[in-house]
């Protein structure tokens, strides 16, 4: 039998108890992949945002996109170095976050953007 | 050209949600199917450990013993990949000629207005089977599958289906093994 103690500590992370975790700064990461899947899903909230932003601004061409690749990584450098205080390279580096969900998270921001941007200049 | 934008992303997100539901009741279901997911699980876990362990200064017969149960690793991994072909060939199969038909309805029909100018390559893509010299105007084609995209990801992510990240860093190690799931837009 394992104690108490133990048992707290290998239980496995809830959504809610991660969403809480997310929005405090500076709490404490054991498993690198739970702050990662926090990462991941900041990034498809933030794709959505800019996505609309961007529509119904409208901000088009190339400039478009690549503002959208730094604001993306910059933010999540950002939110785990500054506002999580966790150290870049324990979730393996400024490339590793970048690439973390980029295809889906650029995606999401292509559909926002180009639906938005349909919608005001049919 | 809203409404045709809205469709599609209801179509992407409909056909992947039955994409993911029959693979769920033909592979992620089976008994088989668990236990080769859980000994890949558990195998890619203590690799990493071990690996982190030793670091660069092994000698020559830890060095060794990793290569092996990373080899014990791609056994269990080819093993699960063959275990998921048959039926992902099927479903790809089925869902392929669900596309040509949806591409049949929306021939010729732009769906959306793209914002940016698409270069070369892309073009063949986002202007698939339109009239006009307006490289702006967007296809059906190029709309889904950046929905696709898009959900297909999030879905297997929410319904638990994507590999771990464990396992995906082993895969990404061979630049010869991509991960499937995520390549199979067109489905």
């Amino acid at each position: 039998m394992s104690s108490p103690k133990k048992a707290t500590q290998s239980a496995e992370p809830t959504v809610a108890s991660t969403f809480v975790k997310a929005l405090q700064p500076g709490s404490e990461w054991p498993d690198k992949d739970e702050l990662l899947d926090v990462v991941y899903w900041g990034k498809q909230i933030l794709s959505l945002l800019v996505g609309f932003v961007f529509g119904f601004t409208p901000l088009v061409g190339l400039l478009a996109i690549i503002s959208y690749v730094c604001i993306s990584s910059v933010v999540a450098q950002h939110y785990v170095t500054k506002f999580q205080k966790v150290d870049e390279d324990d979730v393996g580096g400024f490339w590793e976050l970048s690439k973390e969900g980029f295809g889906a998270a650029f995606a999401t921001f292509m559909v926002t953007w180009i639906s938005t941007y349909t919608s005001l200049n049919q | 050209m809203l409404a045709d934008c809205l469709l599609i992303i209801a179509i992407a997100f409909g056909t992947a949600l039955a994409g993911e539901g029959i693979t769920w009741l033909l592979v992620y279901r089976s008994d088989q199917y668990k236990r080769l997911k859980a000994e890949m699980d558990k195998k890619t876990k203590k690799l990493e450990k071990k690996k982190q362990e030793v670091g660069d200064s092994a000698d020559k017969n830890t060095k060794k013993k990793l290569e092996r149960e990373e080899e014990r690793l791609k056994a269990t991994n080819r093993d699960m990949s063959m275990f998921k072909m048959k039926s992902m060939f099927a479903i790809g199969l089925a869902f392929t000629a669900l596309l040509s038909t949806f591409n049949s309805i929306f021939e010729g029909r732009v769906v959306a207005k793209l914002p940016f100018h698409p270069i070369g390559f892309i073009q063949g893509l986002s202007h698939r089977n339109l009239i006009g010299d307006d490289m702006t105007d967007c296809s059906f084609i190029f709309l889904y599958i950046l929905c696709t995209m898009t959900v297909r990801q999030n879905l297997q992510k929410i319904l638990g289906f994507a590999p771990s990240r464990a396992m995906a860093r082993q895969q990404s190690n061979n630049p010869w093994a991509p991960q499937q799931s995520q390549m199979n837009y067109l489905r």
